[in-house]
């Protein structure tokens, strides 16, 4: 579950402060699914940053729980976010997704390797097959199409199941036809697997398929 | 860092010009200014005036119309109360300006300023000879100047008795030499020198002014090897100088881009970039040269002791730098730029470039009249080789960078370094030469410490070495005899003669079995046998079993020996063999007894004016001064390497902006600092290790060239390169250590998620 109350953040630029976050507040249980919108600048991808414990709120109050284990962000230690971004959360961002030095099966195992998790190998074999990419496991991200790396994205997302994944415009760069069949991947996918999802997005379709839909207004200076 | 990097190539480069300009004067000092003037010295068997007079009408007849001017001289050096002195003679009708000009103190005036019967001597010899004193010269210690008949008279000749005659050449390459030598100190000693033949002239010997004075000749051999490393320290500088423009440019460029976009010509933009790097240049240059300066004067004291050298900012070595500095950055910013606009062009045919290349370098290896220039250009285009195929060797690898297995850090990192060409082919050039040199001159200075032990071992077989006045060492000797303690003395004496022109030493002694055993020979010499040195063997072009013709007698070389550090060309002969030779100084005695030290302290009481070595002495002795002559050597080879090192530090630091958004998505997948500093950590060990692909074949090579080749040329030995483990170990364990602390050293903005994030 994921609990969110009074979140401030705030942006320096030479004298002037940028209110990007202002007193938010949103709760998501888990296996549900958030769609964040706005305008540019509205602090969609800050949100999910903040969530991830990449950056420190100034004020409120964050609060991850996944079963038995409880996170208070607020609180925590760069080290043990660390820590728990590595165990508990999926990460998609909208461009260059992807490490350009390891294959695409590289890729999707990362997650796992990096939590000594080789028993998933076998499982990001099958889930790189289900995405239509089984026969470029071999190969470097720099000859897929964007779609293809969108996806392969998405497949090292979902690999260790983790219990939150966050996606930052996932479809920002893709054709429509590629659009849908990532958005049908990653919801029908979590869905499946009993994963949160809290997606940033300016596609009316990605956010018609999420269970909640938060609206986030502009910057204030 | 763009400010620090080029200011330290620019150090590297002052530094080592300043201490070779130091030396190189210092070594033209040992030849009195009154010889300086002669290009070439003649020279021919019992020369006398009329020989002189008769060349001198041959010569004005039109034969060997190459020379300029000539003179009588003589060379000689002998005992006057009890001390060697050289005496040297010249027509004072041509040289008394000379001589007028370089008086230090004037003495005894007459009229007109000096005595033509007097003397000018140096400041050891003030008071100590019988002779009226015009004036004390800057000469070497021990010399004596005088006019001809003056010096023919101290020396006890008859008055047509001459050594040799004078001569200067039409040098029609003098001033591209001047400004070769301005530009690179001891570069002279480094062309090929060609032997010159007048077919006119029968009988006579020439030899040029540096083969008459070896032991200026061997000074400028060594400092024509500082100065060639020195020039490729300049030249890793110059690639470090590159590199920074490359980063710049490539951190500038998207900026570029889009103002290109928003209608300002790409012309305006190269022209702002290039200013921006000349000012840096500028800025980086002037700090350079006080940096230099300064490590010039460390460095010196370092290697040769004492604090009273002064290295002046000279109008050419601030040239040297600022030009280096402002040109490598305004050219090589100009290269960036363009090369970024229209990347990856092919050099047509590269095959056949290296091939070429490859050829033209085994030819300054093979062919020996290249001379020391032909070795060092070999070297030079082994390493344009290998800087040129850096790039195509990185795009290569890339290929194969899928098979790097293991941990998923390790082959990240290690693909990562193979991953960006256009980024890292520079620095990687720059640190693979870097480490080459210093695996080569390692190679070399280990063969050579091996060499060198080995020599010392075999010659230091006996227990204590006495040397000094020759009237001293004949008493010792006498009262030697009556000592039980006494188990063996090896009495020496010694003469300097020409052989062809050239001036040896010839040394006489008791030659059996033991005392040539130390020159690896074992077997007794007869009265007509000689052992030869290898500087004697290269000067004669002789070979064991051939002879020669020394003082009207014939002489066969029976061996050849090793003698590192001799000056002059050295021949053995046996005691007897005594008496065909005119002129013969006890020089020495060589000891066995049974306890050396308090034989030592004995001998130290009665003869106070003897100089008593003990063995165990003169081998620290001669090791600490083999290891002081590398100093300068190995603190050139460590600023090659930091200069190499902080060439990758700007390239990591160029790969980061590549690596920027892979680098956030491992942190956002949970990668720790600690983990992300091991992977910078592997990332700069694996462009260490490529740079070892290059650099440890490069880096063998070079050291064979440097003993097979530069060393015989340079100085007339030869030294067996020896791959040893040390040799090997550390150059590459300072390269991987270099390029290692360059991947993880971040100084400056860390990357991460800003407020371009939101």
């Amino acid at each position: 579950m994921v609990r969110v109350s009074g979140l401030e953040k705030n942006y320096r630029d030479g004298d002037r402060q940028i209110k990007v976050l202002s007193d938010l507040s949103l709760e998501l249980r888990a296996g549900q699914s958030l769609a964040l919108t706005g305008p540019s600048g509205s602090g969609k991808s800050t949100l999910l940053n903040v969530l991830a414990g990449l950056i420190p709120s100034d004020a409120g109050e964050v609060a991850l729980c996944f079963g038995q284990h409880n996170f208070a962000l607020h609180q925590m230690h760069e080290a043990a976010l660390t820590r728990m971004r590595r165990h508990y959360i999926g990460y998609v961002y909208q461009f260059f997704n992807l490490v350009p030095t390891l294959t695409v099966l590289e890729n999707v195992r990362l997650p796992a390797r990096l939590n000594k998790a080789k028993e998933l190998d076998q499982l990001a074999v099958d889930l790189l097959c289900d995405f239509g990419l089984g026969a470029r496991l071999d190969v470097f991200p720099h000859v897929l199409s964007g779609g293809e790396q969108q996806r392969v994205a998405v497949a090292r997302a979902l690999l260790a199941k983790p219990p939150l994944i966050l996606a930052d415009e996932p479809t920002g760069n893709l054709d429509v036809d590629n659009t849908a069949r990532v958005a049908q991947l990653l919801f029908g996918t979590a869905k499946e697997m009993g994963l949160s999802v809290i997606v940033a997005t300016h596609s009316e379709e990605i956010a018609g398929r999420a269970d909640q839909h938060l609206r986030l207004g502009g910057p204030s200076v | 860092m763009a400010l620090m990097g080029v200011a330290l190539g620019v150090t590297s480069i002052v530094s080592v010009h300043l201490i070779s300009g130091t030396v190189a004067r210092q070594l033209d000092a040992l030849v009195p200014a009154s010889l300086a003037r002669y290009t070439h010295f003649m020279h021919r068997d019992a020369l006398s005036s009329d020989d002189y007079f008769q060349l001198r009408r041959q010569w004005r007849a039109g034969v060997a119309q190459d020379i300029q001017s000539m003179s009588p001289i003589i060379d000689e050096t002998v005992l006057l109360n009890g001390k060697s002195v050289r005496v040297l003679g010249v027509d004072l009708m041509s040289a008394g300006e000379v001589l007028r000009e370089s008086v230090l103190v004037e003495k005894d005036n007459s009229a007109n300023g000096w005595s033509w019967q007097g003397v000018w001597v140096d400041a050891t010899l003030v008071g100590q000879l019988q002779y009226r004193v015009n004036g004390v010269l800057a000469l070497p210690a021990g010399t004596v100047i005088a006019d001809i008949g003056v010096a023919q008279s101290i020396l006890g000749w008859p008055d047509d008795r001459l050594s040799y005659v004078g001569i200067s050449l039409v040098d029609r390459w003098g001033g591209l030499k001047t400004w070769g030598e301005n530009l690179m100190p001891g570069f002279g000693s480094g062309l090929p020198s060609s032997e010159v033949v007048f077919s006119g002239l029968p009988g006579w010997h020439v030899r040029s002014l540096a083969g008459q004075h070896p032991a200026s000749t061997f000074g400028k051999s060594v400092l024509f090897n500082i100065s060639a490393l020195g020039l490729l320290a300049m030249l890793v500088s110059w690639f470090l100088i590159y590199q920074v423009a490359v980063s710049w440019l490539r951190r500038l460029w998207p900026v570029l881009r889009r103002l290109n976009v928003l209608g300002v010509q790409w012309r305006a933009l190269c022209f702002y970039f290039v200013s921006a790097m000349i000012m840096v240049g500028l800025v980086s240059g002037v700090l350079g040269l006080f940096i230099g300066q300064a490590l010039a004067e460390m460095l010196f004291s370092l290697a040769v002791g004492g604090d009273d050298a002064y290295f002046p900012l000279e109008a050419w070595v601030v040239g040297k730098g600022l030009l280096s500095a402002l040109g490598v950055c305004c050219f090589g910013g100009a290269w960036a730029f363009r090369s970024a606009r229209r990347p990856s062009r092919q050099i047509p045919r590269r095959g056949w470039l290296c091939g070429g290349l490859i050829v033209l370098a085994g030819s300054g290896v093979f062919f020996p009249d290249s001379g020391l220039i032909g070795g060092f250009l070999s070297i030079a285009i082994l390493s344009m080789v290998a800087v040129s195929i850096a790039g195509p060797l990185l795009k290569w690898l890339r290929g194969y960078a899928g098979y790097i297995r293991g941990p998923y850090f390790l082959r990240l990192s290690l693909r990562e370094a193979l991953w960006y060409p256009q980024d890292l082919a520079v620095a990687l050039s720059g640190l693979s030469l870097a480490v080459a040199t210093a695996i080569g001159v390692t190679l070399m200075i280990d063969s050579f410490r091996t060499d060198f032990s080995r020599m010392l071992e075999r010659r230091l077989s006996y227990d204590v070495v006495v040397q000094g006045d020759s009237a001293a060492l004949h008493q010792l000797q006498s009262d030697l005899g009556k000592m039980d303690a006494v188990s063996r003395v090896q009495a020496y004496s010694e003469f300097i003669t020409r052989l062809q022109g050239v001036p040896v030493q010839v040394e006489m002694s008791q030659m059996d079995r033991t005392e040539t055993a130390r020159y690896g020979y074992g077997q007794s010499l007869s009265a007509r046998q000689a052992l030869i040195s290898e500087q004697a063997a290269r000067a004669l072009g002789l070979k064991t079993g051939e002879g020669f013709r020394l003082e009207s007698s014939d002489f066969e070389v029976m061996g050849v020996f090793q003698s590192f550090g001799d000056i002059q060309p050295r021949i053995l002969v046996g005691l007897d063999a005594a008496p065909i030779f005119e002129a013969q100084t006890l020089s020495a005695l060589s000891l066995n007894v049974d306890t050396p030290s308090a034989l030592s302290e004995a001998l130290r009481k009665a003869y106070p004016q003897l100089e008593l070595t003990r063995q165990s002495e003169i081998r620290r002795l001669a090791l600490a001064t083999f290891d002081r002559t590398f100093t300068i050597t190995t603190v050139l080879i460590l600023i090659a390497l930091l200069v190499a090192a902080i060439g990758v530090y700007i390239a990591v630091t160029t790969l980061r902006l590549n690596k920027q958004v892979s680098t956030k998505l491992l942190v956002a997948l949970g990668v720790s600092h600690a983990e992300e500093a091991g992977m910078d950590f592997v990332l700069g060990l694996g462009i260490g290790m490529l740079a070892l692909v290059l650099a440890l074949p490069l880096g063998i090579c070079f050291g064979w060239i440097l003993c097979a080749v530069i060393n015989p040329r340079a100085f007339g030995w030869t030294v067996d390169l020896q791959l040893s483990a040390g040799g090997l170990f550390w150059p590459v364990f300072w390269g991987l250590t270099a390029a290692a602390m360059a991947g993880v050293i971040r100084i400056g903005r860390k990357e991460g998620v800003g407020h371009d994030d939101v």
